[in-house]
């Protein structure tokens, strides 16, 4: 019996060593898988160049990193959560209610979003009509616009006479993605807006609309590919016929192989992003818990080098992975902020 | 019966020379089961040999990496302030380059220039200075990284006779980046740095240690405690525990755990070791502790059989000359068990390695960049390494994705290799 | 049991009517409502006494109030058809049935004189006074020096590593395989012949110094030459030891042993002096066995 009570009880043993971990002596960072190549970035050269520990950083999906971000103070909890929108009332409530009260919002700039195809085919030259016409379950009727019906597009020139007359075949994220939730707001919502059937149903039934507007055909039209985005790119290539839709930042490492479409007439690139003509852009944010400025090591370091020139700036590092900076003034003002660790007020 | 001589009343006998229909029936379905075997067998082995295949010639170019010969002179002036870490070593190769390429003016131009070389150059030469304090005023030749579009280009991954605003590498780089291949300057090596680094956002950069680290610490915890634990379980159940409603109903719900998705341990992880125990998160411990629940009933399954499949006759060989229940087991019955039960412990471990599913809840799906040197460091291990790469937007990843499955792969195939070892080495015939 | 039972029947009895079938098989599987055991089970210096053993599986009892005596320096041997209980009972002598949950034991076993089925009995000493070899060589895996040290060392018999090639020795001597052994005494048990496996679990049991040595069909894996050499040995350690043999071979039991007991379903029928049991048999079931009019 005694060989299996020591057995037991070396076991025991080891699940007990797990003394308070009071310190960490590193940046614990989550949050959005769009700011995340921005963010690592940022992290690295840091870690490199001062005499603190590399930032760790969770790719939690902008959602769940404000779950955790907001689960309270202490060293637990992250310092600095990533975000591909604005943070929502509901979740600064939550942060409140746990205790962090605090909260610095840091704007780092732009990400557009790209609709591609392969090099090998003609460009597309789209508007966000045609993306909601080609792309929503249910669309208004053709011949009684009060109606709505499944959505009848086969062809791309069934939905604008200008375009050729490929199949539809978009591939896309799928609905837990921070990407997926930029396209459907700034390119679904916006293009039903142009039809006047949609805009009549917003006044009638809102309920109805906003599910007009969000859903997304699952007759084949619309394919979810998965979070990899790069998995997207090289299905475009074997697929000339099909679109895809990814970030900004994939357009820019592929040039080479993918193409990225008009949309109204504005073609992807970052001028167009930065000045905010090309209409499918979105801005990127972090927050930082502030009671942990002074407490974790290296904060104050990682929150300079981020705003800094030769980081976010127009000719930084982060542009060179496809972030797209915000006009002078506007980063100007950001840094200062940083800089005060102004905190943010309450909506 | 009576009659002394044999008469052949049975006019069905098979006859020895022509065999008959159902006969060559019989044989008909022998060979068809064996043919289809083989075209099984012969399928199976051709995915694999497929997938090495894929893998392999995709990855195998991540263990080259072009390097570019540069001479730095690390002149008096640059580190005239005590503190070495504050010189400015991009400067250096800055420098270095423009004396190479001293036509180049244009702000813009010099910018393209710079952009051939890996930002991890200055880095290396920080660290050679640190090293070695001597060789300030000194001019050195040394090799560094190139940039991942060059290492690209001179792998063929990047298209030279594309469209120069659609190529990542403009026209005048090509230039002088032939230039430096013309004077020898411009060579692909041994990529050291893969092996002796973390991860990083420049694919240039990146290394695998920091996820070969990780898996090895993970794996380490997972061992220490789902070994002990499983074989005392499988023990207990197997020797000790009456045989009543409790006991089956324990080994019914063994079997079922074994069969639960790996999520769900990541979810219990995260309920019971960060939030209730207050572990850190993304670290090796809670990655530990989290495969080695998924382990577990592999592990436990695995010994209950293999002490099953001692013969009782070595029980009652020393139950008879009056060893205790306990000496039994562990002189006699767990020595035999023992070479299937590491079996089992192997393969348990096997498919945790492969796990990225439940240390997603857990936060060890993160980019660390620190190689972890304890188990409560944060870590990544080698598939989350995996993923983050696969799912990175940079060119040069997608070498390194495949190199790193390589590496996954020869972890596999070692703790694979170690469990036949052992198993020969401890079993006993008898 | 019953349908197997009925079919050697058959096969004896091949020319008999359907009539004199039943009556015959009635007549061996009825209980013999006498239960008294035919001849003297007690002798003068017991060595293990049994009184009114009954054991019990689960709900059916396989030995039904057996009282026997182990006599000093004598072999009984213990024979009967398959199923009759003789290795049960075997295993009672030394408590080897305690590994079967189901198992039950009521009735005195006393061992010198101390009932070892009492509260205060421990069986590892037990096991290593009352010692067991089994149907089928069962050498541990291990070297043969190792096989036969093994009961010396977990029973702390030895002061130093002298003692112990002492008792190995002589072990292995007693049990006639030191001759052949004793320039590979490293080499694993496993390795050698069945005959020599046997006997070195012979050794093995002789190494703790037993009293008693039961022997649960020693020969049934062994060839005939084999056979004939554990037989001699039986017949050496009778002088040192008590020993208990249950066998299928009759020829065996008759020239090995002194007593011969001869079990039936569970009971205990005749037991006596081995050549008066071959020669002049006391009840009919035990002349009908020893005859080989079923077996």
């Amino acid at each position: 019996m005694k060989a299996s009570h020591l057995l037991v009880a070396g076991s025991l043993s080891l699940f007990m060593v797990s003394p308070a971990f009071a310190a960490r002596d590193y940046i614990s960072i989550v949050g959005s898988s769009t700011v995340y190549p921005f963010a690592t970035v940022v992290a690295e050269k840091y870690g490199k160049t001062s005499s603190t520990k590399t930032p760790k950083i969770e790719s939690t999906g902008s959602g769940g990193g404000f779950k955790l971000f907001c689960g309270g103070v202490g060293v637990d909890h992250p310092d600095i959560t990533n975000s591909s929108r604005a943070i929502k009332d509901s979740e600064i409530k939550t942060c409140a209610d746990n205790g962090v009260k605090e909260i610095v919002e840091v704007k780092i700039g732009y990400d557009g979003i790209a609709v591609a195809n392969a090099k090998t085919a003609p460009q597309f030259k789209l508007s966000r009509k045609d993306l909601f016409l080609a792309l929503a379950k249910e669309v208004p009727d053709p011949k009684d616009p009060a109606k709505l019906i499944a959505n009848p597009y086969k062809t791309w020139k069934d939905v604008n006479p200008e375009l050729p007359a490929n199949t539809i075949e978009v591939l896309g994220p799928p609905p837990t993605s921070g990407t997926r939730d930029a396209f459907v707001e700034l390119v679904m919502e916006t293009g039903a807006d142009t039809l006047e059937a949609m805009k009549a149903l917003k006044k009638a039934d809102k309920k109805a609309h906003t599910k007009a507007t969000q859903t997304v055909r699952e007759d084949g039209a619309y394919i979810e590919a998965g979070e990899n985005d790069n998995l997207i790119v090289q299905k475009l290539q074997s697929n000339p016929n099909a679109l895809g839709i990814f970030g900004f930042s994939f357009l820019d490492q592929n040039g080479d192989k993918v193409q990225g479409s008009s949309i109204e007439g504005k073609l992807p690139t970052y001028d167009a992003i930065a000045d905010g003509s090309y209409p499918v852009s979105r801005p990127l944010f972090f927050y930082v818990k502030k009671a942990h400025v002074e407490v974790i090591p290296g904060m104050k370091g990682y929150l300079a080098e981020f705003a800094s020139e030769k980081a976010w700036g127009k000719e930084g590092y982060l542009a060179d992975k496809g972030l797209i900076a915000m006009p002078d003034a506007e980063r100007k003002e950001m840094a200062e902020s940083v800089a005060d660790l102004k905190v943010m007020e309450g909506k | 019966m009576n009659s002394p001589e044999p008469v052949n009343t049975m006019t069905t006998r098979p006859s020895l020379l022509e065999p008959g229909k159902n006969l060559k029936k019989r044989y008909r379905t022998d060979l068809w089961f064996q043919r289809i075997g083989i075209t099984a067998i012969f399928l199976s082995l051709a995915f694999i040999a497929l997938l090495f295949f894929q893998i392999i010639s995709e990855g195998y170019t991540a263990f080259i990496q072009t390097n570019i010969l540069l001479e730095v002179e690390f002149s008096e002036q640059a580190f005239a302030k005590e503190n070495l870490a504050t010189a400015d070593y991009p400067g250096l190769i800055k420098k270095s380059l423009t004396d190479t390429f001293p036509e180049v003016k244009s702000r813009n131009g010099k910018k393209l220039l710079f952009s051939l070389v890996s930002s991890g150059a200055a880095y290396k030469l920080q660290e050679m200075v640190e090293a070695n304090p001597k060789i300030i005023g000194t001019r050195q030749k040394m090799w560094v990284a190139a940039a991942s579009d060059v290492d690209m280009l001179m792998k063929n991954k990047i298209d030279r006779k594309a469209p120069e605003e659609n190529r990542r590498l403009m026209d005048n780089q090509l230039a002088w980046l032939d230039i430096l291949k013309s004077q020898g300057r411009l060579e692909k090596q041994f990529n050291q740095t893969f092996f002796t680094t973390g991860d990083s956002r420049e694919p240039e950069l990146a290394g695998i240690l920091g996820g070969v680290k990780g898996t090895a610490l993970t794996l380490f915890i997972t061992l220490t405690l789902a070994f002990p634990i499983g074989v005392a379980a499988a023990i207990y159940l197997e020797e000790f525990a009456p045989q009543n409603h409790w006991t089956d109903l324990i080994e019914v719900n063994i079997n079922n755990l074994a069969a639960v998705p790996s999520i769900i341990f990541g979810l219990l992880g995260l309920a019971i070791f960060i939030n209730f125990f207050g572990l850190p998160r993304s670290t090796p411990i809670v990655g530990g502790l989290v495969l080695a629940l998924m382990a577990l009933p592999t592990i436990i399954i695995a010994g209950r059989a293999s002490l099953k499949s001692v013969p009782p006759s070595i029980r009652e060989a020393a139950l008879g000359i009056g060893a205790s229940k306990m000496q039994t087991i562990t002189h006699h019955v767990l020595p035999l068990a023992m070479p299937g039960m590491l079996t089992g412990a192997i393969i348990g471990m096997a498919h945790a390695l492969g796990e990225t599913a439940p240390l997603l809840m857990i936060g060890m799906v993160a980019f660390i960049v620190d190689i972890p040197g304890a188990i409560t460091d944060p870590a990544a291990v080698l598939p989350v390494q995996i993923y983050l790469w696969a799912d990175s937007p940079e060119r040069g990843f997608t070498e390194k994705t495949s190199a790193a499955i390589i590496i996954l792969l020869a972890f596999l195939m070692t703790m694979n290799s170690l469990a036949i070892y052992l198993r020969k080495k401890f079993e006993i015939k008898w | 049991m019953e349908i197997a039972a009925s079919r050697m029947t058959d096969q004896a009895f091949p020319i008999m009517n359907a009539d004199i079938l039943a009556e015959e098989h009635a007549r061996l599987h009825a209980r013999p409502v006498d239960r008294k055991t035919v001849g003297s089970p007690f002798v003068k210096n017991p060595r293990m006494t049994c009184r009114n053993v009954d054991v019990f599986y689960g709900e059916k009892q396989a030995i039904n109030k057996v009282s026997i005596d182990v006599g000093q320096n004598q072999v009984l041997a213990m024979i009967g058809p398959s199923g009759c209980g003789k290795s049960t009972f075997l295993r009672c002598l030394n408590r080897m049935n305690d590994t079967v949950s189901s198992c039950r034991v009521e009735g005195k076993v006393c061992l010198d004189g101390i009932d070892i089925y009492g509260p205060a009995i421990d069986v590892v000493p037990l096991r290593a006074r009352v010692g067991m070899v089994f149907q089928k060589p069962n050498p541990f895996p291990k070297s043969i020096y190792d096989n036969v040290a093994y009961g010396p060392r977990i029973h702390g018999l030895t002061r130093d590593k002298n003692e112990l090639d002492e008792i190995v020795q002589t072990s292995l001597v007693k049990a006639g395989l030191w001759e052949e052994v004793k320039d590979r005494l490293r080499e694993p048990g496993t390795g050698l012949s069945g005959g020599q496996q046997q006997r070195l679990c012979i050794a093995r049991a002789i190494a703790v110094s037993p009293e008693v040595i039961l022997m649960d069909e020693p020969c049934s894996a062994l060839d005939p030459i084999a056979t004939a050499r554990v037989e001699e040995l039986i017949a050496e350690l009778r002088a040192q030891y008590a020993i208990v043999i249950v066998t299928h071979a009759m020829q065996q039991a008759s020239r090995v042993s002194q007593r011969t007991a001869y079990f039936h379903l569970g009971d205990l029928i005749e037991v006596g002096p081995t050549e008066k049991i071959f020669t002049n048999p006391g009840h009919k079931l035990t002349e009908d066995y020893i005859t080989g009019r079923f077996g």
